[in-house]
């Protein structure tokens, strides 16, 4: 029976290679990385309240928009596009599988990124939170999880 | 030649789209960033096939879809839905409109050509 952790190691790893050829080793016990990275939310609604984190330094993005683009020249606002697509495709991968996983729907916005070196993560209401740290030569990403369970009455 | 008409707001959707296709049979036509463009689009340019990603903004895919069929119910022949959200739940949604493909992102290159090829 396929696992949380499971999911997100697939999601994230498959299918990042299969869109950029960039393959990721999951890693554990890894401190913040102090480089600087993008960070991409994406909020989820449904029968998950929640948000999705990722955190990938510079240098792997930028690796894996090049590899997505087939080096293609760009403007910034085309980069942005690809790199929100890359974490819309990852995200949507694995939310299609917890969502089938409960049997229950799950959606999830457009991703939100920014710049910049990441002081920390800050604790938040969430019930249910889990990290997952991946590595390559690129540097380490840093993925977060965090939801509330919806419970509906009646359902 | 049959013509395709995009609808996603990601540029990397329509270029892969246009790179997967044998150019001696498909030309991608043009590309529509969000639903409401993809509805107007549709009506002027009356493509043979569209591609439909779901989570856009503004109004999403699915909702562009099916206000494309109520205009023109022909476009269940049409249009393939293209998204990385591929949960039961949407399959069953694109059936119930009568659509016949839900394709999932990353797209595989055989499993789209297939679809283009197997719309009716």
């Amino acid at each position: 029976m396929e696992s949380m952790e499971n999911i997100v190691i697939h999601g994230f790893c498959n299918v990042t290679q299969r869109l950029s050829s960039i393959r990721l080793e999951p890693e554990e016990g890894i401190i913040l990385t102090k480089e600087p990275v993008y960070s991409g939310t994406i909020r989820l609604h449904g029968f998950l309240d929640g948000e999705m984190l990722f955190l990938i330094p510079e240098e792997m993005a930028e690796q894996i928009v090049f590899q997505m683009s087939h080096g293609r020249p760009m403007s910034e606002a085309e980069w942005d596009g690809y790199f929100k697509e890359y974490l819309n495709i990852v995200a949507g991968c694995m939310i299609s599988q917890i969502g089938n996983f409960f049997g229950k729907r799950v959606r999830f916005s457009l991703p939100m990124v920014k710049k910049g070196v990441c002081k920390e993560i800050t604790e938040n209401e969430f019930q249910f939170c889990s990290r997952h740290d991946f590595s390559n030569e690129l540097g380490i990403v840093h993925f977060v999880f965090r939801y509330n369970e919806v419970v509906l009455e009646g359902a | 030649m049959k013509r395709i008409l995009v609808v996603d707001d990601s540029s990397f959707a329509y270029n892969e789209i246009a790179d997967l296709v044998p150019s001696d049979e498909y030309e991608v036509i043009a590309h529509a960033k969000d639903g409401e463009e993809g509805i107007r689009l549709y009506e002027e340019l009356k493509p043979d096939i569209v591609t439909m990603d779901i989570i856009m903004p503004g109004i999403d895919g699915m909702e562009a879809a099916k206000e494309i069929i109520q205009r023109d119910p022909t476009a269940t022949h049409k249009i393939i839905m293209l998204s990385s959200l591929c949960d039961m739940d949407t399959l069953n949604e694109v059936h119930a409109l009568g659509m016949r493909h839900l394709i999932p992102k990353p797209i595989e290159k055989e499993v789209f050509l297939y679809a283009i090829t197997h719309l009716e």
